[in-house]
């Protein structure tokens, strides 16, 4: 494991497909920001554990253009206290909630309304 | 009589394979049973190959040769079919074979297939005048559609109540055929030609003699022009037939037009609709992506709230501790640090009683849940928002929308194929027409009785002439005027005979007809009979007297079976009642009451039944005894049936 | 032709006859029934067929010109007594 954090959040390739799939095809989201963003908050209500990304990553965003208001790496603080690598973190989460939004996808769900809860 | 003994078809329609249906000796009903498209309306097809040598599709326009070959045996460069029918016609046995063989490896019309004919009589080929002359005796080809009953063709037998229309005059002349009205009209118009011929002998033996000399050259004379006129006469009647089968196609291009213009009208809505459709999505996508922009906020508002609410209860116990340890302090040190004053015995002993059991004191950075306080503001500073109503809203709006296009492209679609190939101002045009052919028809029938009228007052001229001159007495005409005589009076008598007979048949349909009728329906309460009309049309007459204005294809149907038998019945050609599908517009009741009827109907019945329509236990039922034999035709691939017998 | 459409057909013509030529020779109306039944729709067989049926009811004296009406009938009475009349 890493020692020190990363400065960009990456994604993977399965990610930046899954982020194509979101705003290209299906039409959720405008950008691909908005997109991680949602993958982010989907993760963390699905109770995926922290970690960090162990597939190979394309560096893509800047955490401060991903997180304008902070509000996310606030949220990160307050529900996981013990983490002090922010950014991986994110990209874990990201990671993750793609992940789980793809085989939703898959499997038939296209409506976003089903994803909100 | 004719009965039919044996088809066999060979790479006709599905059946790739030789096919065989033996229809059994004696009166009764043979059922054949098939799903849709296994080839029931093949084998109908091939018997009317059999006696016509014509194919037939849906509706009773001929097909080339070409689309009744087997598709798999022509996927295989095998081109052709043989159709056999064994049959009994006035007590003897034929057999009447129809080869088609293809003259090149890939035929592409009928020019390229060969097409042998041959009817044996006891095993002898029959020369092809009296084999054109019997087939013709067995079945003419213009009554088949008595015999050979397709349930799709309805609308024909609804024509016989519009008294203008081509097919009703058509189907009602074909009616007077089988019912053998012809010999007696045919008698009536030889007559007439016989006796015009006898006039004109008169007029030249008359001619050839000094007395009757003048008198004969004038009735030469005005017989010629009776004929003139009656070609006239003829020609324009001629003409205002075609010029009435030209009005009948306007008038059917301007029914289809009046399809165009609601079709064009179609056309220009969905395509309205279809672009509404369009915007709206476009629109509702954009509204989408605004909307899910903050919908990462909507997912972390559950765990922000859960754990808010952890902090909050570590906030407290937090807070709860240090309170604890700050009393502890006071207790131990008899000074609070707060307000940096000593506390007194008795307010130690006060604040001893509110500590829980075992209580310490406990440094601050000790204490656990500190740093909650400072979670507690993060947590607090996430602005959430809910966007799941409007995200639902848009989505299902979106949904909509795209039903809606897809729906609106289909009806564009479908009014595209109307309008396929169809000129608009062909289509005007033929409006105008309309009008100016109805004005050659006028024109045409005025000019047919003006020539008419010529022709009566020829033979008004004719009649006094040839009076006078059988008030001459001259012996040497005394022949040709008694021939005439006869054949004059004769034609009379047929002439008579003709209304005559025509009337008496109509009563015998009719009677006929309601008895069957009666049989059939299920509302023998409400009807009382059928009536029929001068072109055979047939309507339902209530109990009251009324006559029922509208019927359902039902009705429609049990009438037109109805029919059918009263003309079997009365008819002095006899023959199968070959029936494709006759239940399909029909309910259980009226299938029931049908299927009980058709023994009586005709004395060798050939049923071909959907399924679907009745199944085989109630068929069994119903006819008991009558039911001779069954077939199944069992479907082996898209293009290959094959013929089981099944009882 | 089957005898019972034979019959339906002389039948008709044997009504007309009463009504409109009581006098005509009934075989020579049952002969031309029979000869544009075995024409079967030819023309020139059915008025030649005719034309000879004709003749020889002339020969019987049909259609002769005199004074005896029974002159002009056929000696073969039974035929018409035997007619259904109905």
């Amino acid at each position: 494991m890493a020692e020190e954090d990363r400065k960009q959040i990456g994604l993977t390739e399965d990610g930046r497909a899954t982020v194509a799939l979101l705003t290209d095809e299906l039409g959720w989201f405008d950008e691909a920001q908005a997109a991680g963003r949602f993958a982010l908050g989907y993760a963390i209500r699905a109770g995926v554990e922290p970690g960090q990304t162990a597939a190979p990553v394309e560096t893509r965003w800047s955490p401060d253009l991903f997180d304008p208001s902070g509000e996310i790496r606030s949220l990160l603080r307050a529900l996981y206290p013990d983490n002090v690598m922010p950014v991986r973190l994110m990209e874990h989460f990201i990671d993750e909630g793609l992940r789980q939004i793809t085989v939703r996808v898959k499997a038939g769900d296209a409506n976003p309304a089903l994803y909100l809860g | 009589m004719l009965t039919l003994r044996r088809l066999e078809v060979e790479g006709f329609g599905p059946y790739a394979d030789r096919a065989v249906l033996e229809f059994p000796d004696g009166p009764g009903v043979t059922v054949v049973y098939g799903d849709n498209m296994r080839g029931k309306t093949s084998l109908m097809n091939a018997i009317r190959y059999a006696f016509f040598g014509e194919v037939h599709g849906r509706g009773e326009r001929a097909r080339e040769v070409l689309s009744a070959c087997n598709r798999d045996l022509t996927a295989e460069g095998r081109y052709g079919f043989t159709v056999g029918l064994s049959l009994r016609h006035a007590g003897q046995d034929y057999d009447l074979m129809r080869e088609v063989t293809a003259k090149v490896a890939v035929p592409q019309s009928d020019e390229d297939f060969t097409r042998n004919v041959s009817l044996r009589r006891g095993g002898v080929v029959l020369g092809p005048a009296d084999r054109m002359a019997l087939l013709r005796a067995m079945l003419p080809k213009d009554v088949a559609r008595f015999f050979l009953f397709d349930g799709e063709l309805l609308a024909q037998y609804e024509e016989l109540l519009i008294s203008e229309s081509e097919t009703g005059r058509a189907i009602s002349e074909a009616i007077e055929h089988i019912l053998g009205v012809p010999v007696l009209r045919d008698a009536r118009d030889h007559l007439a030609v016989l006796a015009s011929e006898a006039n004109k002998a008169s007029a030249k033996e008359a001619s050839r003699h000094q007395k009757t000399e003048a008198m004969g050259v004038a009735l030469a004379a005005a017989n010629d022009a009776k004929e003139a006129h009656e070609r006239e006469r003829d020609r324009k009647k001629q003409e205002v037939e075609e010029l009435i089968a030209e009005r009948d196609d306007i008038m059917a291009e301007l029914r289809r037009q009046e399809i165009y213009a609601v079709a064009i009208d179609r056309l220009d809505t969905a395509g309205k609709d279809r672009d509404a459709a369009r915007g709206a999505q476009v629109a509702k996508a954009a509204e989408l992506k605004v909307a899910m922009a903050e919908a990462w906020r909507t997912v972390l508002s559950e765990p922000v709230r859960t754990a808010r609410a952890a902090a909050r209860e570590a906030t407290a116990g937090a807070l709860a501790s240090m309170l604890t340890s700050m009393r502890v302090h006071a207790i131990e040190n008899c000074h609070c640090g707060t307000c940096d004053q000593d506390v007194p015995e008795d307010v130690r002993t006060r604040l001893a009683a509110t500590l829980p059991p075992g209580a310490t004191a406990v440094s601050p950075g000790d204490v656990a849940g500190l740093s909650a306080l400072a979670h507690t503001s993060e947590l607090d500073a996430f602005r959430e928002a809910d966007v799941r109503g409007e995200v639902r809203l848009i989505w299902e709006a979106l949904r909509q929308a795209r039903i809606d296009e897809a729906d609106a492209l289909g009806r564009i679609a479908e009014a595209n194929k109307t309008l396929d190939g169809q000129n608009p101002e062909e289509l005007r045009r033929r409006k105008t027409s309309l009008t100016e052919v109805g004005g050659k028809i006028r024109a045409a029938s005025d000019a047919a009785e003006a020539e008419q009228k010529l022709v009566d007052e020829q033979v008004a001229t004719i009649a006094r002439l040839s009076k006078r001159l059988e008030e001459a007495g001259t012996p040497e005409l005394a022949t040709f005027q008694q021939r005439e005589r006869v054949l004059v009076t004769a034609g009379a008598v047929f002439a008579d005979a003709v209304d005559r007979y025509k009337a008496e048949l109509r009563a015998r349909v009719q009677d006929t007809a309601t008895r069957l009728f009666l049989e059939m329906t299920t509302e023998k309460k409400d009807y009382a009979s059928l009536s029929i009309n001068d072109h055979y049309g047939l309507t339902i007459i209530h109990r009251d007297g009324r006559a029922e204005d509208s019927r359902s294809a039902g009705a429609e149907q049990v009438v037109a079976l109805a029919l059918m038998g009263a003309l079997q019945a009365n008819a002095p050609l006899r023959g199968p009642i070959v029936m494709d599908t006759p239940f399909g517009r029909l309910d259980p009741h009226h299938t029931a009451n049908v299927v009980t009827t058709l023994p009586s109907m005709a004395e060798q019945v050939i049923l071909f039944v959907q399924e679907g329509e009745i199944d085989r236990a109630t068929v069994r039922e119903l006819l008991g005894g009558h039911l001779l034999r069954e077939y199944q035709l069992d479907k082996q691939t898209a293009r290959r049936t094959l013929v089981v017998e099944a009882r | 032709m089957t005898t019972t459409e034979r019959t339906d057909l002389v039948g008709a013509v044997m009504a007309s006859r009463l009504d409109v030529a009581p006098g005509l020779d009934a075989m020579l109306l049952e002969a031309i029934v029979d000869a544009e039944t075995a024409a079967a729709g030819d023309a020139a067989a059915a008025m030649s067929a005719i034309d000879a049926a004709v003749t020889a009811a002339m020969e019987r004296g049909v259609g002769r010109l005199d004074g005896d009406e029974a002159a002009k009938r056929t000696v073969a009475e039974p035929a018409e007594d035997e007619e259904d009349e109905g």
